[in-house]
């Protein structure tokens, strides 16, 4: 058994020497700095989870590589029974968090590069599977957390990677060694990257052959020599450091916790480099990431929706009008929303495929088409939310005046609904909606995974409409 | 198989047979674990069915020995949170096992269970 527990995931981030930069500061200590200390804890609970016998059928599985019971964060996918299993971990530890626990990314970004380097091997030649199968056995033997590495800056987006002004918009290769590459570039909006043992690198898009020095996957540790992190600001971020009631969700925070990586001439061992120019696999490379990455939105995001359904949900019966027909109508919108964004992730896995690696691959059309609804629909079930919650969402006081010994007491009597439930339970659970439903983890769902034009290239691309339109004339007499 | 109400003192008929053949030294002491789904239905908490078990077990002081799902296994129960019954009785050996079987959701939101017996239950 290869499993970290959660402190041992803790202690294990104490030891990395990384600069990572807050607001002018370094932190030293990401485990207990209070604007990374959330986060810590959303990833440790997918450790705390797989130990768990009651949640260790869906967070761990048996490694085809090792035959050992892993993480499930670390495993390929071997049928389409295990994109299911990833999809219900997902939404289960979601609904334990209420934020994002940030391991899907590097879980996405191996399985994506399982596929693309036996592939790019097939077609070329080439040994990166070989070397990618190492890799994998050690992340999986240590149980490391992964952050998966896409989105570059991209500078003027009009243009190719070979086109910008400045060549280090996109991440792209200096020199090549003998033993090695040096890279240099940046990441940006890295989620779970302050509290990662890995940064496994992909491109960002297609490339051309001009683009040759930024089709570039691999993998290095968190810390090494050239690694710059720059820690991002989220709403109401300031919290953190005010009390635990403001922050409506003190323990696990809100979203992931993203950082601006830069890359300072960084040196890569050939041993972890898995595509160095071979720029046809780019395009291929992201649209396996990215599906498997939107198939997740409809996991994680319906959990995140059970919370903000029984926040709203407790939230209406604490003002008294739990029973009210429109509050009843909005709530059953809510569930119905949750619910679809969920069932086209079940969808898109249990149609998923095997690839000729031997991994699945969830069903791409369906994958994306979940996530462009995740841009939509939770978009509604937070303005339902809002709706039901009033107005006292953006107007409530603060947690310091609420223990104040002489305006406490005039919150509880003034704040106090008349029902069983007390000022203070109130503004407990319209933090947490607040917290949920306003800035970041909107911005989040919109682009998480990509913006929504990204997807509807896919869908577009999958959609077959030549098929459709021979449909459609067929059915009204048209002669081909 | 049974159709009775989840209640407590269900969950200790499966051990009876077995513990009885521990008085006749068949069975010095009843090795009983627990395998999960994976409880991703938050609707049903299977720790607490868990700990109802164990309790049921040393009130009526039936003479069992909880360990962890292994090769020493003798009787496992399988615990199910929703009807796609995702705990299943592969690689448990010559264990006997009792299923706790979701057969669907009643008019109140309720679950609709049973506890369903193993072919091999002795």
């Amino acid at each position: 058994m290869s499993l970290m527990t959660a402190e041992e995931y803790r202690d294990s981030l104490k030891k990395l020497r990384r600069t990572i930069y807050f607001m002018g500061s370094r932190i030293e200590d990401v485990v207990n700095h209070p604007a990374t200390r959330p986060h810590v804890n959303a990833a440790a609970m997918t450790y705390e989870m797989a130990l768990d016998p009651q949640f260790e059928p869906l967070c761990t599985a048996t490694s085809h590589l090792s035959g050992n019971r892993i993480s499930r964060f670390t495993h390929i996918h071997q049928s389409t029974e295990d994109l299911v299993k990833k999809v219900k971990m997902l939404r289960l530890i979601a609904q334990r968090t209420g934020s994002c626990f940030q391991r899907c990314v590097g879980f996405d970004a191996l399985n994506a590069l399982f596929g693309i380097t036996y592939e790019t091997d097939q077609k070329l030649g080439t040994k990166y599977h070989e070397r990618f199968l190492q890799y994998l056995s050690y992340v999986q033997e240590k149980d490391l957390m992964c952050t998966g590495a896409m989105t570059d800056p991209k500078g003027a987006r009009h243009l190719a990677p070979s086109q910008q002004k400045d060549p280090d918009l996109y991440l792209h290769l200096v020199e090549k060694r003998k033993e090695g590459i040096v890279v240099r570039g940046a990441k940006a909006h890295q989620t779970g990257a302050v509290n990662s043992h890995e940064v496994i690198v992909m491109p960002t898009a297609a490339m051309g052959e001009a683009d040759q020095a930024y089709a570039l996957a691999f993998a290095i540790p968190a810390d090494a020599p050239g690694l710059l992190y720059i820690f991002g600001r989220q709403t109401n971020d300031s919290r953190k450091w005010e009390g635990e009631i403001d922050q409506g969700n003190a323990r696990f925070g809100t979203v992931g916790g993203e950082a601006l990586v830069v890359f300072q001439d960084v040196f890569v061992p050939w041993e972890r480099v898995f595509l160095c120019g071979e720029y046809d696999f780019a395009g291929p490379l992201v649209d396996r990431f990215a599906s498997y990455h939107r198939q997740n939105y409809g996991a994680c995001k319906a959990g995140n929706c059970d919370i903000i359904i029984g926040a709203a949900s407790a939230i209406a019966f604490a003002h008294g009008v739990a029973g009210a027909s429109h509050i009843r109508e909005k709530l059953g919108e809510m569930v119905h929303l949750s619910e679809t964004l969920y069932s086209g992730a079940i969808a898109c896995s249990s149609e998923g495929h095997k690839t000729p690696s031997g991994a699945y691959f969830v069903h791409p059309l369906l994958a994306n088409t979940t996530k462009l609804n995740v841009t939509r629909f939770y978009y509604e079930v937070c303005r339902l939310a809002q709706d039901i919650a009033g107005g006292l969402l953006a107007t409530m006081p603060s947690e310091q005046d609420l223990r104040d010994p002489e305006i406490g007491p005039l919150i509880k009597k003034y704040l106090c609904p008349g029902t069983e439930a007390s000022a203070e339970e109130r503004i407990r659970l319209g933090r947490l909606i607040e917290n949920m439903t306003c800035g970041a983890p909107l911005v989040e769902v919109m682009h998480g995974a990509g913006s929504p034009q990204a997807m509807k290239i896919i869908l577009l691309r999958q959609a077959g409409l030549e098929q459709k339109m021979k449909l459609a004339r067929r059915l009204c007499g048209i002669e081909e | 198989m049974r159709n009775e109400a989840p209640r407590l003192t269900y969950y200790i008929r499966p051990l009876a047979r077995p513990a009885r053949r521990s008085l006749r030294g068949t069975f010095p002491i009843m090795k009983v674990s627990f395998r999960y789904c994976g409880s991703c239905n938050p609707q049903l908490d299977l720790a607490q069915i868990e700990e109802g078990v164990r309790q049921e077990a040393k009130v009526a002081g039936e003479d069992v020995f909880f360990i962890p799902l292994g090769s020493e296994t003798e009787l496992c129960f399988l615990l199910n949170a929703c009807p796609v019954g995702c705990a299943d009785d592969q690689d448990l050996g010559s264990a006997a096992v009792k299923r706790l079987v979701i057969r669907g959701w009643k008019s109140d939101g309720q679950p609709d269970w049973i506890w369903e017996e193993g072919e091999d239950l002795p």
